[in-house]
Formats: structure tokens, sequence, C-alpha cells
């Protein structure tokens, strides 16, 4: 198990410093394309990172089928198994 | 020239085929609050653009995605004195905003621009409030240059400047 993906918590910490926004800003529940400073270029820049940080490669075509932040963290996990 | 391919997007030219999505598109909330005109499109008007459109400068694609169209991007406003044209984008399928696929079509039409049609200055009209849209142009290299409306800024992007992060892009549009 990665850092970042140990548990949500330490995914929201994640998500929250790389997008630079306030922690309490992310949630599991809420929908990651409404977080602020979320772009296409800084997605791209975040799976990147994820990449870098866990091994797993996010597509475009994954993303477009994920909604909220928990979709996010299940996804990278059940990919990591 | 009809069709431009790489990181996983092919942009085709705008066809009569597809004036009808575009028009569904346009009209759509979510993209007309972000453009100038944000008044209906008839069928009738959609036509009567389509017809104006000089075959030399119909420079709009529809960027498609795992054969599917989801957006559309565009050069127009050329200005052969001074080499520079205007770009626009929109991604209409909402699932497709936000994945990175966007970089990929502004690759695809900078390098087009400059590359191809040997532009050296490409512009981008943003409404100030559309904060996601600014980061996106800024993150591209695109610089503030000068107000144009109460609502609309121009920004713009030099060959140089383009060359300059292009590597960077690309390495990042990989994952698409």
């Amino acid at each position: 198990m990665h850092p970042i993906t140990k548990d949500s918590e330490s995914f929201i910490e994640f998500l929250s410093k790389e997008l630079m926004i306030s922690i309490n800003k992310v949630n599991l529940s809420i929908k990651f394309r409404e977080l602020d400073n979320w772009s296409s270029l800084n997605a791209l820049i975040l799976i990147s990172r994820i990449n870098e940080e866990t091994g797993v490669i996010i597509s475009a075509s994954d993303l477009s089928n994920l909604i909220t932040v928990d979709d996010l963290f299940k996804f990278i996990n059940k990919v990591n198994k | 020239m009809q069709i431009l391919k790489n990181h996983g997007i092919t942009l085709t030219k705008l066809d009569e085929g597809s004036l009808e999505i575009l028009r569904n598109w346009r009209n759509a909330p979510e993209i007309s609050s972000n453009m100038e005109y944000r008044g209906h499109i008839t069928n009738e008007d959609q036509s009567l653009w389509f017809r104006n459109l000089c075959t030399k400068t119909n420079y709009y694609f529809i960027i498609n995605y795992q054969n599917r169209k989801i957006g559309l991007i565009h050069l127009n406003k050329f200005d052969h004195v001074n080499s520079s044209a205007h770009a626009g984008l929109f991604i209409a399928e909402n699932e497709y905003t936000g994945t990175g696929i966007s970089l990929g079509a502004s690759l695809l039409i900078l390098t087009y621009a400059f590359d191809e049609l040997k532009l050296d200055i490409v512009y981008a009209k943003i409404k100030r409030d559309n904060q996601s849209a600014l980061d996106y142009n800024i993150g591209l290299g695109f610089v503030f240059e000068k107000n144009l409306t109460e609502s609309f800024s121009l920004y713009r992007i030099s060959k140089d400047n383009f060359l300059k992060k292009k590597s960077l892009l690309i390495k990042l549009a990989q994952v698409i």
C-alpha cells in the first residue's frame, strides 16, 4: 500500500496538496471536477503525480467514468491491488 | 487537410454532418454561458454561419475521443499581416471535462497553427470569471494581453513560448 492510498484521509491530504487548495474543501463525496483548481491541465499533472506515487495509470477514459473523490480513491486502490 | 491526430485525440474538420450536434452543444447553458454570444442559435443561423465560413478559413474541428464526438476546437480571425489567429475550445460532453483531453486537442491545434500555418501568435479570448479556462490557458503558456470588454480578456501565446512548454505538455498528454 502506497502512502497516499493507505486510507482516504491520506488521499484527501494528497489531493489538497497537489491542487494547492485547503484540505477543508476536499472530501470523499465531492465531485472532483468541481474542486478548486481542477482543470484539464491540472488533471494531467495530478494523474502524473498519482502515477509517480502508486504506479497506477489513469487514462482520460478512466477519468470520464469517475465522478467523486471517493470514486477516484477506490479506482486507484482497485487497480493497485 | 481534414484530420489532425495525436495524443489519443482526433480532430476532424467541421462538416455539415456535425452541424446539428454542434448547434446543440453551443446552445447548452453550460457552454453558451462562457461565450460572448449567448442567444439561442437556430438551425438557420447555424447553416448561414457555416455557409459563410470561407473554405480557406474553416479551421473548425470536432474533437473526437474513442470514436465519440465530444467538443470543438478552432482557429479563426486570421491576421496575415501579424501572422496571428484566435483559438477557441470547448468540451461539450460533461464526463470528458477536466480529464486532460483539452490538452491533447490544444497541442494538436497549436502545433498545426505554428508549424503548418506558420503563425507567430495565437490569441484566446477568455471570460474573466471562467477561472478554470484562465488557469488552463495560463498553464499552456498564454499570457495576458488586454481587457476586451467588461467580461472578456485577451490572452496570447507566441510560437517561442509554446515551443518552450511543448515537450512538458506532450509528456503530460501521454496519459490521455
